[in-house]
C-alpha cells in the first residue's frame, strides 16, 4: 500500500504539472488575468515540490544497498 | 554438485546511469534529465512561493520555468509512450513477436497508428506551449 500511495502522487504530479504549465501558457495568450496565473502557479508549486520529493526518494534513496547489483 | 555461486549482474549497478548510454540512449537521456529535475523542481516550487509572496522576480521565474520545461520533456515523452503502449495493448512501442502481434490484431482489431503518433502529438503541444510561454508570458 505504501508503494501505491507514493505512486499515485508521483503519477498525478508527473502528468498534472505539465498540463498546468501548458494551461499557464494558454492563459498567458488568452486570459492575461493575474488571479488565474497566481492560482495556476500555486498549484504548479505544490505539484513540483511533491514530484521532486518523491523523485529524490525514487532516484537517490529508495532501494539503496538492498539490491545485489547495487553493492558492486 | 557445483558450489553455490552468487549471481552477478553484468549490467553493473543500476545507480550508475552512464551504463544505459551504451545500449539505450533514450533511457539514458530520460534518467539523466530526471535526476537533475527532481532536485530542481523542489527549488522551482519554493521559488514560485517566494515569487508569489514578493513579486518582482518575474525574469528569474521565467528562466527557471524554461529550464524545468526543457528538463521535463523526456519525462513527458516517456509517459506518453507508456500510455500509448498500455492503451494499444502493446501494439505501439511494444516488442511483441510477429506471430503474437498478428493474433493480437485479429483478436482485438486494434491498429497502432494513432497510438504511435501520440507521444509526438504530446511533444508538439508541449513545444508549442513552450514557445507561447516564452513569447507571451510576463510574470
Amino acid at each position: 500500500m505504501k508503494a501505491s500511495f507514493f505512486m499515485f502522487f508521483n503519477y498525478l504530479t508527473m502528468m498534472g504539472v505539465p498540463v498546468l504549465l501548458v494551461v499557464l501558457a494558454a492563459c498567458s495568450l488568452l486570459v492575461p488575468a493575474r488571479g488565474v496565473q497566481t492560482v495556476l502557479l500555486a498549484l504548479i508549486a505544490a505539484g513540483a515540490v511533491v514530484y521532486g520529493a518523491i523523485g529524490i526518494r525514487e532516484a537517490y534513496v529508495h532501494g539503496r544497498g538492498k539490491h545485489e547489483s547495487a553493492r558492486r | 554438485m557445483p558450489a553455490h555461486r552468487k549471481p552477478r549482474d553484468f549490467r553493473g549497478p543500476q545507480a550508475r546511469i552512464g551504463r544505459l548510454a551504451r545500449f539505450h540512449v533514450e533511457g539514458f537521456v530520460h534518467v539523466l534529465a530526471y535526476r537533475i529535475m527532481v532536485i530542481l523542481t523542489i527549488l522551482y516550487g519554493i521559488f514560485i512561493v517566494i515569487y508569489l509572496a514578493a513579486p518582482g522576480l518575474g525574469a528569474p521565474l521565467k528562466i527557471l520555468t524554461g529550464i524545468v520545461w526543457v528538463l521535463w520533456t523526456p519525462q513527458l515523452f516517456e509517459v506518453a509512450k507508456g500510455l500509448a503502449l498500455a492503451w494499444s495493448r502493446g501494439m505501439a512501442y511494444g516488442k511483441l513477436n510477429p506471430e503474437f502481434a498478428h493474433l493480437y490484431r485479429k483478436r482485438y482489431n486494434k491498429k497502432p497508428g494513432l497510438f504511435l503518433a501520440l507521444p509526438w502529438l504530446v511533444l508538439a503541444v508541449w513545444a508549442a506551449g513552450f514557445i507561447v510561454l516564452m513569447a507571451r508570458w510576463q510574470p
